[in-house]
């Protein structure tokens, strides 16, 4: 059946998306995705003040035990909120920080790593 | 900030022929609790690559290598824990092209001609070296091929760890021979494709995908192309958190229209999977999807190398921040596909 072809380039995304990890220097904590979500939001309000709190950080995927999560952000609030996790350094009282690995436009893109995937392959045959 | 770019196109037939290299392929169905026969037989977890430590740069130059490997064969290579960004990474593709990327330091060592890399500025601390391997003077005798030998070889020895895949165009087995009796300095180590799979067994929604339907969304309509591939996205990235409009953590949900399935199978492989293999499944994942009522449509991405020194049409690739370098096919029964392409921030736009 003949369809019509149609060629579309999309340059400016709704979202970007971000793969952070939030390293608490060993102390253990009881995070679910909420109380993650809890703590972008009070690092915003920390640094943008009620503006950077009322950007809509989705959690599209969260690991208990290592803290690593996959967010969907805003693409005009992606700076707020990058700035906002990395300036993040204290909970309840105790240090932390947000590591950001990996930021893209797209989602597909963050399921894989080639650079740990390769690194693994020359450890393996060490 | 990365940037976005990508495309979309709405086409009926499909070559496969971006010469990108690839790394990782994912297949997701919708409709189906486990991967049906017809995909696991021509799974490319059947192949196998191999690893070659410290091989010199100067042995893929070498005219009996390029007479009995390279132009009897597909050979793809690509070195392994070199990054784009700041080491030297080279690639040889089975146009019988050798790709050099190096930075400046190197690039006045090596004394061979090159561009400088788009992505660095006005001053340019990246060079690209293109070697064409199966010109006619790149042959014993030439100045060109004893040039190239020379700065290689003599000038600055360099060495690298090195993936390859090779596929003899007429099957026989006596060429791999060749190539470990060329190489017999060096030890050739046989790497499998891993496999991994995320199944989704419970009832879920996906969305729903009309024959025909136009790329360009109407104003007011919930589903447009973008929703569609972030949809692929969650489930390539396994999302576990649910979510909607009155939840806290999350106001994602699947773009309407959508319909329930019975589950979802995500089959990725990992390892330097040819693009013949790609074609198969392709092919197989377009029977398939004809052929069974349960499967609305189907999705192919195909994920190249980060730090590749080049992705579409032989074009320059960088890194920024996430050096992306895929593609995904989505399969629908109707014989039509949309084909997304994902293109890095230091990409050029195929």
């Amino acid at each position: 059946m003949e369809g019509e072809f149609e060629r579309i380039v999309l340059k400016s995304p709704q979202y970007h998306y971000m793969m952070v990890q939030l390293d608490l220097f060993g102390a253990k904590a009881n995070f679910d995705s909420d109380l993650f979500k809890n703590l972008i939001v009070k690092a915003l309000k920390g640094l943008h003040g009620d503006v950077g709190g009322s950007i809509a950080v989705d959690i599209i995927r969260f690991e208990k035990k290592s803290l690593k999560s996959i967010l969907r952000v805003p693409s005009i609030g992606l700076v707020k909120v990058w700035s906002a996790l990395t300036l993040y350094s204290s909970h309840n009282d105790k240090p932390c920080h947000f590591k950001v690995s990996k930021v893209s436009p797209h989602l597909p893109s963050l399921s894989v790593n080639s650079r740990d995937f390769t690194s693994e392959l020359l450890l393996e045959k060490v | 900030m990365p940037r976005l770019l990508y495309l979309c196109e709405n086409i009926n037939f499909i070559v496969p022929n971006a010469n990108i290299k690839l790394e990782k392929v994912e297949v997701m169905l919708p409709g189906c609790e486990s991967l049906p026969d017809v995909i696991q037989d021509i799974s490319p977890d059947l192949d196998s690559y191999y690893l070659v430590k410290r091989l010199p740069v100067v042995e893929l130059v070498k005219e009996e290598f390029v007479k009995e490997i390279l132009r009897k064969g597909h050979f793809t290579g690509i070195s392994v824990g070199t990054r784009v960004d700041n080491h030297t990474v080279v690639a040889v593709l089975p146009s019988g092209h050798l790709i050099l990327s190096v930075d400046k330091d190197l690039y006045q060592e090596l004394g061979l001609s090159g561009k400088p890399s788009k992505y660095t500025g006005r001053n340019a601390t990246r060079f690209v070296v293109e070697i064409d391997l199966f010109n006619a003077n790149h042959s014993n005798g030439k100045k060109q091929y004893n040039r190239v030998l020379w700065s290689l070889k003599d000038r600055l020895n360099l060495t690298f760890n090195f993936i390859f895949s090779w596929e003899p165009i007429n099957e026989e087995k006596v060429n791999f021979m060749q190539l470990t009796r060329l190489w017999d300095k060096y030890v050739l180590e046989d790497l499998s494709i891993v496999s991994h799979t995320i199944q989704k067994t419970q009832t879920t929604v996906v969305p729903k995908l009309s024959h025909n339907q136009s790329l360009v969304s109407t104003p007011g309509d919930g589903q447009d192309v973008s929703s569609i591939y972030e949809y692929i996205g969650t489930i390539s990235c396994d999302a576990n958190q649910v979510g909607g409009p009155g939840i806290y953590s999350s106001s994602y949900t699947c773009p309407e229209p959508c319909e329930e399935v019975k589950g979802i199978t995500c089959q990725r492989w990992s390892g330097l999977i040819s693009s013949e293999k790609i074609k198969q499944l392709l092919k197989a994942l377009r029977s398939f999807v004809k052929s069974d009522a349960f499967v609305p449509w189907a999705a192919l991405t195909v994920h190249g190398f980060d730090d590749s020194p080049v992705s579409w049409w032989r074009k320059e690739h960088g890194f920024h921040k996430n050096g992306c370098n895929l593609y995904t096919i989505l399969i629908l029964p109707d014989d039509t596909y949309w084909l997304y392409m994902a293109i890095g921030t230091n990409d050029e736009c195929p």
